[in-house]
């Protein structure tokens, strides 16, 4: 991103000679901010040991190098990768450096957020020339040294060489002296035939911290004084407190206080009776014990029925156009066979495995905060608002992340606990339930597609249109727009397909439930009308529907290879006993296509093999990649068959576990995951593995049934 | 509140508690070890797996009275260097994402390993079916699984 060249590509950013010791460039001092993790020590710290840290590459005297990871690690892996690139520039090797926690500070790193499948994408060149100024540093230091040219020297693994004499000193031995030059403003960054590390599957650093409990999430954090607080907040979207009795509640050993709490939701306040107590466990049993009057605000009227009712009510309307070329009306009108189908996919909840929680301490005009964000500036400029203070006086701290999936880019957790920490004047730790987790949202919007396709006579889609009715994330923000159609809302829907008269349209609804991006966002639900819809097209045409795909996107050569691939790799319909099914899904900068290989066994589906293609482009991590989409496949396939949440009297009906069911080990297929070899620019990884998963499975059904499922989830069992 | 002697871990520990206090809560909050996770609180998600009496269960709805006595394992109990083989395989096959749920995972798969040193596909998805993942590390789950049993039984040859 352009800020994040700007706020961290100056001279002082990095390599700095500290004028209190004189002898170092930057200093890996440091102390573990978070206790027992010992390589998630965040760079703060460092500041307080007497060194200005702004920057993002360490180097002691000794050598020894340190990198800041400035992203939220939640599974997705940049606390490997993000230091990958700039270790890769700075010619060190990764397994030899630490790597530190960025605090959020959008001053020091730039952009710090997490989402949109963007981490890589947006720091690949930005992260590789901090690196590569560096390098370009530390080498005119040796030559200086040394008395001779840049080109008699390199750099490789720490060191500077001499070409001639072969003679080194190590990056320790010259930092003081790349200290006192100008930092470069263009680097040189290496040809991606030079990569020793970005391509290269190493093994992710935080991997042993996650196999041995010694990981510090935000659940884990305790700081001193610290009280926890459980919130029973509004079972109805935008309800507010009437009236509480919290008499059992007091009675509780160890609860200390019950306040009305506040949680800002968009432009929306939630409110909620707060439990607060000297443990997590007195918390909750005091809270079962509070008696609430609510005032649902006439908002308990929504349920399943009343919202498809006003989507099915809505699907005529003319909407806003995303996406049109040709005349879709005439075309369609005069095509010699047409198809209609309507798909519908639920409300989901995030459920990330750590539920939501933070903590947060108040203490006049400062606020600190410590948990797991996707969005460390955006809480940090999300709690100075709230709190009227400057975002200066707001420090925020980055644990690993139990899980993002978009729910934790969300400001109201931290917000709801600076509420309460201001009100009590002391660290408040909320913990969310599961149920709190799973009911409060915001949620992936639930969707209709409507879907209009036609054929001539040779069996040539020439008309297609797709009107997706559709709550809008980004319309619930105070300003919004609401005649302006982005592309990423039909996202998902491959406006790519060569077919002459298109239409893609937006149907823009307004409940009052929260909605929230949900790995992959709209491409979740429209991938699946999408790619279930062309099945049915070369269906109707009578053609393979990987080579019917593959003739609408001939003239598209990163799709046709990928789709090729594809073929090739899922030994397509080879097996006569199983059935296939092909999805294909450009979205966040990279291509996905999926083949799922189902047959039955015993009565029952049997998911025997996902075969997947990604074209990223360059790669930092392969073996991250394969990862993302494995991860990708299997949450896709839950919001398939398993997960939903339904509306009751404008409330989620799905609590817990129990009823918002996971996909589990025993259902999850092998995986073949292949990435495409180029030379592109770096795509998405995190998301665009999911959209093609459903329809892949649906479509083999159908292959495999003739049953055409429209409407997610569905029951499996009964197919 | 009663006062409760716990052995964790080959350590002997005393808590003043609520008898009825989850064994979860009184891991992480009265003792400190945070490696056990607190996922659902209905023994449906398999975050909280601890180990008693080297069986594998679910520490959220177990009441901490009832296991006075016993001896518990928890995952900081496993192998602190990750030296167990399961923790290798994890490692070897790079299983975790996000981490939340993989103290509970490498808990029930060592617990599993320890009483059927070779499972099959079937004995791996009944013992590890109530764990959930939700960054979808199912395959490399397996995958380790039999590349632990393999390192184990390879030793033991």
């Amino acid at each position: 991103m352009e800020a994040s060249n700007k706020t961290t590509f100056k001279r002082r950013d990095f390599l700095k000679l500290s004028s209190m010791t004189g002898t170092v460039l930057a200093v890996g001092y440091y102390l573990p901010s978070l206790g027992k993790s010992p390589e998630l020590i965040n760079a703060v710290h460092a500041e307080e040991a007497g060194i200005q840290l702004n920057n993002f590459i360490f180097i002691d005297t000794a050598g020894k190098v340190t990198l800041v990871n400035h992203r939220p690690e939640m599974g997705q892996g940049v606390y490997q990768s993000m230091p990958m690139l700039l270790a890769e520039e700075l010619e060190v090797d990764l397994e030899q450096v630490d790597i530190v926690q960025a605090q959020g500070d959008s001053k020091k790193y730039g952009r710090q957020s997490v989402g949109g499948s963007n981490s890589v994408r947006s720091s690949w060149e930005a992260s590789r020339k901090i690196g590569a100024a560096a390098r370009e540093m530390l080498i005119e230091a040796a030559t200086k040294k040394w008395s001779i040219a840049k080109s008699d020297c390199y750099a490789e693994n720490g060191q500077v060489i001499n070409k001639k004499n072969k003679a080194s000193l190590h990056y320790g031995e010259l930092v003081e002296a790349a200290s006192t030059l100008t930092a470069p403003e263009n680097p040189t960054l290496k040809s991606p035939k030079d990569f020793k590390i970005l391509g290269t599957p190493l093994p992710r650093k935080d991997v042993p911290l996650k196999t041995n409990g010694t990981a510090e999430f935000g659940i884990d954090v305790k700081v001193p004084g610290m009280l926890y607080a459980s919130v029973e907040r509004c079972p109805v979207f935008e309800g507010k407190v009437k009236s509480f009795d919290d008499t059992e509640t007091l009675k509780v050993k160890g609860v200390q206080q019950v306040v009305k709490s506040e949680m800002t939701v968009f432009r929306h306040t939630r409110e909620g009776v707060a439990v607060i107590a000297d443990n997590y466990w007195s918390a909750l049993q005091g809270r079962k014990k509070l008696k609430v009057e609510w005032d649902f605000k006439g908002h308990d009227k929504w349920d399943n029925k009343t919202i498809h009712d006003d989507y099915r009510a809505s699907k005529d309307e003319k909407g806003l156009s995303a996406v049109s070329r040709g005349n879709f009306s005439s075309a369609y009108g005069k095509a010699s066979k047409t198809v209609e189908a309507e798909y519908e996919c639920p409300f989901q909840a995030h459920a990330t495995m750590e539920p939501m929680n933070c903590v947060v301490s108040v203490v006049g005009d400062k606020c600190e905060f410590w948990g797991p964000t996707q969005s460390p500036n955006w809480v940090r400029g999300s709690l100075a608002g709230y709190l009227k203070v400057a975002p200066e006086n707001v420090t925020i701290n980055v644990s690993f992340l139990g899980g993002g999936f978009g729910r934790r880019a969300f400001t109201d957790f931290p917000n709801e606990a600076a509420f309460l920490s201001k009100k009590i004047g002391k660290p408040i730790k909320v913990v969310w339930t599961r149920e709190d987790d799973v009911t409060q949202g915001p949620f992936r919007p639930c969707s209709l597609n409507v879907l209009k396709g036609g054929l001539d006579d040779k069996g040539n889609l020439v008309a297609l249109e797709d009107k997706m009715v559709a709550q809008i994330t980004s319309f619930q923000f105070p300003g919004a727009d609401k005649n302006k159609v982005q592309p990423w809302f039909m996202e998902g829907a491959n406006h790519h397909y060569e077919v002459p008269n298109l239409a893609y349209t937006v149907v823009p609804k307004e409940l009052p439930i929260p909605i929230m991006w949900w790995r992959s966002v709209y491409s979740s639900t429209n991938g699946f009308a999408q790619e279930s819809f062309m099945d049915e097209l070369a269906h109707a045409a009578g053609k393979d529907p990987l080579e019917f795909r593959l003739e609408l996107l001939k003239d598209e050569p990163r799709f046709s290879k990928l789709l090729e691939t594809l073929r090739d790799k899922s030994e397509w319909k080879k097996d006569k006993d199983a059935a296939y099914g092909v999805a294909i899904v450009h979205c966040f900068g990279s291509y996905c296509g999926q083949v799922a290989k189902i047959r039955k066994s015993g009565g029952k589906i049997k998911i025997e093999k996902y075969t997947s293609v990604i074209d990223c482009g360059m790669t930092v991590n392969p073996d991250i990649v394969k990862a993302q989409i494995e991860g990708s496949i299997m949450m896709g396939l839950t919001a398939a068959f398993k997960s939903e949440i339904e509306m009751k009297e404008g409330r989620a009906v799905q609590a817990n576990f129990d009823k918002f069911k996971m996909l589990r080990i025993s259902e999850a297929p092998n995986v073949d995951t292949y990435i495409m070899q180029n030379e592109e620019a770096p795509g998405g990884v995190g998301e665009p593995g999911l959209p093609p998963a459903a329809p892949a499975l649906t479509n083999a059904i159908f292959e495999l049934t003739g049953k055409r499922i429209r409407k997610l989830p569905f029951d499996i069992a009964s197919v | 509140m009663a006062s409760i002697s716990l052995n964790i871990n080959e350590k002997s520990y005393t808590v003043d508690v609520d008898p009825q206090m989850p064994l979860l809560w009184v891991i992480r909050d009265h003792i400190g070890l945070t490696g056990t996770k607190f996922g659902c609180g209905i023994a449906q998600c398999g975050a909280c797996t601890i180990h008693l009496d080297g069986n594998a269960v679910r520490s959220c709805i177990l009441p901490v009275a009832a296991v006075a006595d016993k001896k518990i394992t928890t995952i900081e109990g496993i192998s602190e260097n990750n030296d167990h083989a399961i923790q290798k395989a994890w490692i070897e096959e790079q299983v975790p994402q996000c981490g939340y749920c993989q103290s509970g995972q490498i808990m029930s798969a060592t617990a599993l390993l320890a009483r059927n040193p070779e499972p099959t596909d079937n004995d791996i998805d009944l013992a590890m079916q109530g764990n959930i993942c939700r960054c979808g590390t199912y395959p490399r789950i397996r995958k380790a699984i039999k590349e632990a049993s393999k390192l184990t039984t390879d030793g033991s040859k």
